[in-house]
């Protein structure tokens, strides 16, 4: 072949190089290749070639044997994986079932503290309720020291001869007058002592033969 | 386009896994927040309402003081309201009768802001 019926020259790595030994020629569609001098060359069409020995890769038929070329980890085998997977969608399904559970249940605490702020605390705030109780606990705690003590000053009356004169109380402040006739000079120590016990701010004193007991409640 | 193995899906599912985790772990948190909060509402509800109920409302405290009079035949009782107090003042009332209205009044959910007892006169003043 003269060298200016070259027309081009490729360079390329060929699985087929061992159909060209013993002078064969390889047909790949219908072009005609040939092995010479080390590089394969396309042999022009308008030229003759003999027939023989030509090997047509169309006609070639694959063996049933193969490699299989597989991604998976050397670690773990697929039926490993897919066992893995299978424990693993469980547990997340479960966990997943729980969480949406936890949702249903926070929505109903939701629910019920809302129905308590509007329908029971009249939508007030915690802070305003808070205050509220607090005051009432005060007024109610000292209504009860009050009353508990006016109860016992009774509670003498029908057990000692002393009868009250006068009674009031006002700006938390208690203050009763007692007839005691005939005097009763323990009267006023007894009664001071059962005082001094709940009371922190209180006078028992006699004026004028009356035992005057005031306390600040 | 790439084929999907076991493994691949085995990874999508401890990332799923993890993620449900983290979500799980989240509302187990807010379901503690959310149960002391209601637990906290609910024992200051119940609180607000004892409190309101420790003594008669703003009504009832003229009801009752009308019909603890009516009760103990005391006529000559002068009411009168004014803001959020309510004076009863009774002038010339009998030992027993004094005794009585001492002690039913006492007994009742009244907000005793005041009361004097002098002789036969009798002066209280109550909360509403």
């Amino acid at each position: 072949m003269e060298l200016h019926q070259v027309q081009k020259i490729y360079f390329s790595q060929i699985e087929f190089l061992e159909y060209f030994k013993n002078e064969n020629k390889l047909k790949i569609g219908e072009d005609i290749l040939s092995l010479s001098k080390e590089i394969i060359v396309k042999i022009p069409n308008n030229l003759n070639v003999n027939t023989e020995n030509i090997v047509d890769i169309d006609e070639l038929k694959l063996s049933k044997e193969f490699i299989s070329i597989s991604s998976n980890s050397k670690y773990i085998d697929n039926k490993t994986s897919i066992i893995f997977s299978i424990i693993l969608f469980i547990i997340t399904t479960l966990f997943l079932t729980k969480t949406v559970v936890n949702y249903q249940t926070i929505d109903e605490y939701k629910k019920k503290i809302d129905y308590i702020q509007t329908a029971e605390n009249n939508s007030l705030s915690k802070i305003q309720i808070k205050s509220i109780v607090k005051k009432y606990d005060k007024i109610y705690a000292d209504q009860i020291k009050m009353r508990k003590l006016i109860a016992y000053l009774l509670n003498i009356q029908t057990k000692v001869n002393i009868k009250f004169q006068s009674i009031k109380y006002e700006n938390k402040k208690l203050i009763i007058k007692m007839i005691n006739n005939p005097k009763d000079t323990t009267l006023s120590s007894k009664i001071g002592s059962y005082i001094q016990k709940k009371y922190k701010n209180y006078k028992v004193k006699i004026v004028n033969n009356d035992l005057l007991v005031e306390v600040k409640i | 386009m790439k084929k999907i193995t076991p493994l691949n899906i085995l990874f999508i599912n401890i990332l799923v896994l993890f993620l449900v985790l983290l979500l799980y772990s989240y509302t187990n948190s807010d379901i503690k927040n959310i149960t002391k909060e209601y637990i906290e509402y609910k024992s200051l509800s119940v609180n607000y309402k004892n409190s309101k109920n420790s003594f008669y409302r703003k009504q009832e405290v003229e009801n009752k003081i009308k019909k603890i009079l009516r009760q103990l035949r005391i006529k000559n009782a002068i009411i009168k309201k004014s803001g959020k107090k309510l004076n009863i003042q009774i002038k010339k009332i009998s030992l027993s009768k004094k005794d009585k209205l001492l002690n039913k009044v006492f007994n009742e959910k009244f907000i005793i802001i005041k009361f004097k007892i002098e002789k036969n006169n009798f002066l209280l003043e109550l909360g509403l």
